[in-house]
């Protein structure tokens, strides 16, 4: 059961963790050293 | 007011004075040779214990990882040699880090009000944390958990004939979930020291890290190394961005 069930879904839960921080990245991005360079434009998704 | 910044202390010992920390203005010293030394062995150890487990743990999908250790045997016989190294290694850091690990209450805060955290809901860290903050203090006393878990099932599984079947298949189980908490912790712990937060790598590399990123991430550290308000600091750094432009 440990073997042929819960080990790979085990490897799956584990790896969630890189998908997490790939999503973490992309959608909250960095968190920068303070202060930041001001902001030129933010892009909301309205194309240019 | 309750922080999290519990002193370190660290007297310069041999492995100190094979290397050396340039603090440039504008840095301050964060990590002296002796504990950026242990934190890549063991770095190191960790990841040939991790890339070995991994075609021991799945050969159906990591066999390709297995003729980089001399293939499928010399991978079993090497992988439990390179566990104890990370321990070996890491049990120095934890002796070297006892203070600074120390749970306080103001690191219960920081875990409560993760989300912020995470959400980047606040630009700065609150002023209760010190030199870790409560998320970084979790995962090394889980790293700490865990190698006592690997010791003792690894033990076991390295002597079957001594310690008996059930007890191997219990250690079995026990090894590989702590193995897979790690590897998911591991992610977070590389993300946030590259890409999550730059800045913050150079601490384990060159030893330094900027008074920008001192003051954001670790605000109680940053007012006693320095004796200054971290907030006004940022402050006046702000204005000075924009009286420039």
């Amino acid at each position: 059961m440990w073997k042929d069930v819960f080990k790979p879904i085990g490897l799956i839960g584990a790896m969630m963790g890189f998908v997490g921080v790939v999503m973490h990245y992309v959608f909250a991005g960095p968190l920068r050293s303070q202060p930041e360079p001001p902001v030129a434009r933010i892009d909301k998704g309205e194309g240019n | 007011m309750a922080t999290s910044a519990n002193e370190y202390h660290h007297t310069p010992n041999a492995i100190d004075r094979l290397g050396r920390t340039k603090v440039y203005v504008g840095e301050l010293m964060r990590h002296p040779v002796y504990t950026r030394f242990l934190h890549w062995m063991y770095g190191i150890f960790f990841f040939l214990a991790l890339l070995s487990g991994f075609g021991i743990y799945a050969p159906w999908i990591f066999r390709f990882f297995t003729p980089f250790f001399g293939g499928g045997a010399m991978t079993r016989l090497l992988h439990p040699w390179f566990g104890l190294g990370f321990v070996f290694f890491f049990g120095l850091q934890v002796i070297n880090w006892l203070g600074i690990m120390r749970w306080t209450p103001a690191d219960t805060e920081w875990i409560k009000r993760m989300k912020t955290y995470v959400e980047h809901q606040d630009k700065m860290e609150p002023p209760t944390v010190g030199f870790y903050n409560g998320g970084q203090k979790a995962m090394f006393w889980e790293i700490v958990g865990g190698s006592i878990a690997y010791v003792i099932t690894g033990f076991i599984m390295w002597f079957p004939e001594i310690f008996g079947r059930i007890l191997v298949t219990i250690s079995y189980v026990i090894h590989d979930i702590s193995a897979l908490i790690m590897l998911f912790g591991i992610f977070f712990h590389v993300y946030l020291s590259t890409f999550g937060e730059p800045g913050t790598i150079q601490a384990m590399t060159r030893g330094t890290v900027s008074k920008e990123w001192a003051w954001t991430h670790h605000p109680a550290w940053y007012k006693e190394m320095t004796g200054r308000d971290p907030y006004a600091d940022m402050e006046a750094e702000r204005e000075r961005l924009l009286r420039n432009d």
